[in-house]
C-alpha cells in the first residue's frame, strides 16, 4: 500500500498534488514515487469521517481520511484506495487523470 | 500622473440567507453597482473602467455584465481571487486611474449563493479539490481550517474561549449593522455550546453563506474634490507565497507588511479601523499578526484587552462571521466597510477613523488559502 507523489530528479523535492514544474528548482523532470507511510499531525471529525494532516519524511504534507484507530502522532500506512478492512490506514485519493501524466 | 486615487463611493446589495426565486447573480451585482454609483453621485455614463469577481457569473464574463449594465469602457478586468478580490482589483484600478487608462472605475464582487449553488461550488472549486479532497467525503474547507486552527492553538496558546471572544465581539458589531444577517446578541456560552462542525470549529466559527454583492467606485482625487473620500495610500498582494508547504499560520500578508507600512508612511499603531478577512477566526488572527497588529504569543491578551474592548476596531460590520459570506463578495465586504467608516457613513457603529486597513485572503489550493491582499486608506476631503 502506498501513495504516489512526484519526485523531482533534479533537486529531490517531493510534491503532492502534482505540479507542472518543480516549485523548488523549476525543473520539469518529475517522476512518480511511492510513499508508504507518514505521521499524523492533526486530525478532526466531520461526523464519522476523520480528516487528518499527514506528514511524509521529509515531504510532502498530505490531507488524508483516516480509517481504523489512529491518533495524532501515530505513524500510519498510506493508501490511494478507499479501504474498509478496518486496518489503520490513511487514504489519499490519487489524481483523476491517467497516472502517466504524473511523470 | 494624478495626485492621488480614492474610493468615492461604496454599495452593498442586501445580504440574504434565502434569496427570492427570481434572484440572479447579475441582478445582485447590478444592484451593488447601482448603489455604489448613487453613493458617489455618478451616472453609469461617467464610468469608463469596470472590474468584477464572481464565482457564479458564468457563462457570462465581465464584458457581458458590462453590456447589460450599459457601460461603455476603456478599461475592463475579470478577477478570480475570491476572498482576496478587493485588493487584487483595487491594486489594478489604482494604477489604471494613475496612468490615465481609466478615470472612473467600478469594482464589484458578488454571488447568488443558495445551498445548491454553494454545494456545487465547493465540490468543483478547483482540480485539486475535485481530485484529492472531495473523494475523502469532505465537502468544503471546514476540516482543513479545523486542522489549521489546531496548529494555531498549539503555536499561540489559544483556546476555544479566545476564538469565542472574537466571534462574540463581531456579533456585537453586527447588532449595529442593519445589513448583517445575524444581529441577535451572542454570548460566550452560546459560542461554546454550539454544535461542533469539525473540532475545534463549532457552528459560530464557520461563515453563513449568503447571497449578496459589494461594489466600490474608484476615481482620481481631482475629480472627487470637495467630497468625503477614502484615499488609497497603498495596496499590496502576494499569491502562492509558500507552495502550500507550510503550516498555513503565516499568510502572504507577512511579506506584504513592510512594503505596505513603508509606502504609506504609517505603522500598525496608527490604524483606527481594520477589516480582516474572517472566513474563520483563526485566519482573522493570522492576518492581524502578519500585518503587525498583534505579536506572536500575545493573541489571547490582544483579543481580551484590545479586540473585545473595541480599543482596536476590528471587523466593525460584524465581519463575514455575522454579516454573512456572499461568495466572492466576501473579499469586497471588508473594503466597503472601511470606506464607509472613513467617509463617516457607518451609522451606529461609526468609529473615529482617519486611517483604515483592509485585508483579503482566500483561494484554497489544497491545504489552505494562497491569495493575500491588503490596503491602507485614509480619510480625505
Ligand atoms: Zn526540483
Amino acid at each position: 500500500m502506498s501513495v504516489i507523489v512526484q519526485n523531482c530528479r533534479t533537486c529531490g523535492g517531493q510534491w503532492f498534488p502534482a505540479r507542472l514544474l518543480c516549485p523548488r528548482c523549476g525543473g520539469a523532470d518529475l517522476a512518480p514515487r511511492s510513499i508508504e507511510r507518514g505521521v499524523v499531525e492533526q486530525l478532526t471529525h466531520l461526523g464519522d469521517v476523520v480528516i487528518a494532516s499527514v506528514a511524509c519524511d521529509p515531504e510532502p504534507l498530505l490531507v488524508a481520511r483516516l480509517h481504523g484507530t489512529v491518533e495524532a502522532g501515530d505513524v500510519v500506512e498510506l493508501t490511494d484506495r478507499p479501504d474498509t478492512s478496518g486496518r489503520p490506514v490513511a487514504f489519499v485519493p490519487p489524481s483523476g487523470r491517467p497516472r502517466e501524466e504524473l511523470s | 500622473m494624478t495626485s492621488g486615487v480614492s474610493v468615492i463611493g461604496a454599495g452593498e446589495s442586501p445580504y440574504t440567507r434565502h434569496p427570492a426565486s427570481d434572484t440572479t447573480t447579475e441582478r445582485v451585482l447590478a444592484d451593488a453597482v447601482r448603489r455604489a454609483l448613487a453613493d458617489a453621485n455618478l451616472q453609469t455614463s461617467e464610468v469608463d473602467g469596470f472590474g468584477v469577481c464572481s464565482f457564479t457569473l458564468g457563462p457570462d464574463h465581465a464584458i457581458d455584465l458590462a453590456w447589460r449594465l450599459g457601460l461603455r469602457l476603456r478599461w475592463l478586468m475579470q478577477d478570480t481571487n475570491g476572498g482576496a478580490s478587493a485588493g487584487t482589483m483595487l491594486q489594478h484600478a489604482v494604477r489604471a486611474v494613475e496612468s490615465g487608462d481609466a478615470s472612473v472605475v467600478v469594482l464589484v464582487a458578488g454571488d447568488l449563493m443558495d445551498q445548491q449553488v454553494h454545494l456545487k461550488m465547493v465540490a468543483e472549486y478547483n482540480r485539486a479539490t475535485a481530485d484529492h479532497l472531495v473523494p475523502l467525503d469532505m465537502l468544503g474547507p471546514n476540516a482543513l481550517f479545523a486542522l489549521l486552527t489546531q496548529r494555531q492553538m498549539a503555536a499561540e496558546g489559544l483556546t476555544r474561549t479566545d476564538y469565542g471572544r472574537l466571534a462574540v465581539a463581531q456579533r456585537a458589531w453586527a447588532a449595529l449593522n442593519p445589513g448583517a444577517v445575524y444581529r441577535k446578541p451572542m454570548t460566550l456560552d452560546d459560542y461554546l455550546n454550539a454544535p461542533m462542525v469539525a473540532e475545534p470549529l463549532g457552528r459560530y466559527d464557520c461563515v453563513p453563506p449568503v447571497t449578496g454583492a459589494d461594489a466600490v467606485v474608484v476615481a482620481a482625487d481631482e475629480r472627487a474634490a470637495g467630497t468625503r473620500r477614502a484615499r488609497v495610500l497603498t495596496v499590496s498582494a502576494r499569491y502562492n507565497s509558500d507552495d502550500q508547504t507550510g503550516d498555513g499560520l503565516v499568510t502572504g500578508l507577512a511579506d506584504c507588511a513592510s512594503e505596505l507600512w513603508d509606502t504609506a508612511g504609517h505603522g500598525p499603531a496608527d490604524v483606527d479601523v481594520v477589516s480582516v478577512y474572517d472566513d474563520y477566526p483563526a485566519m482573522a488572527l493570522a492576518q492581524l499578526k502578519d500585518l503587525g497588529l498583534v505579536a506572536g504569543g500575545e493573541m489571547p491578551a490582544f483579543i481580551a484587552e484590545r479586540l473585545a474592548t473595541r480599543k482596536l476596531a476590528v471587523n466593525t460590520s460584524g465581519g463575514q462571521l455575522s454579516a454573512g459570506q456572499p461568495g466572492s463578495a466576501g473579499g469586497m465586504h471588508g473594503l466597503v466597510e472601511i470606506v464607509r467608516q472613513l467617509r463617516g457613513q457607518a451609522g451606529q457603529r461609526q468609529v473615529d477613523a482617519r486611517l483604515g486597513l483592509f485585508s483579503g485572503y482566500g483561494m484554497v489550493l489544497y491545504r489552505y488559502g494562497a491569495c493575500a491582499t491588503a490596503g491602507l486608506l485614509e480619510a480625505a476631503e
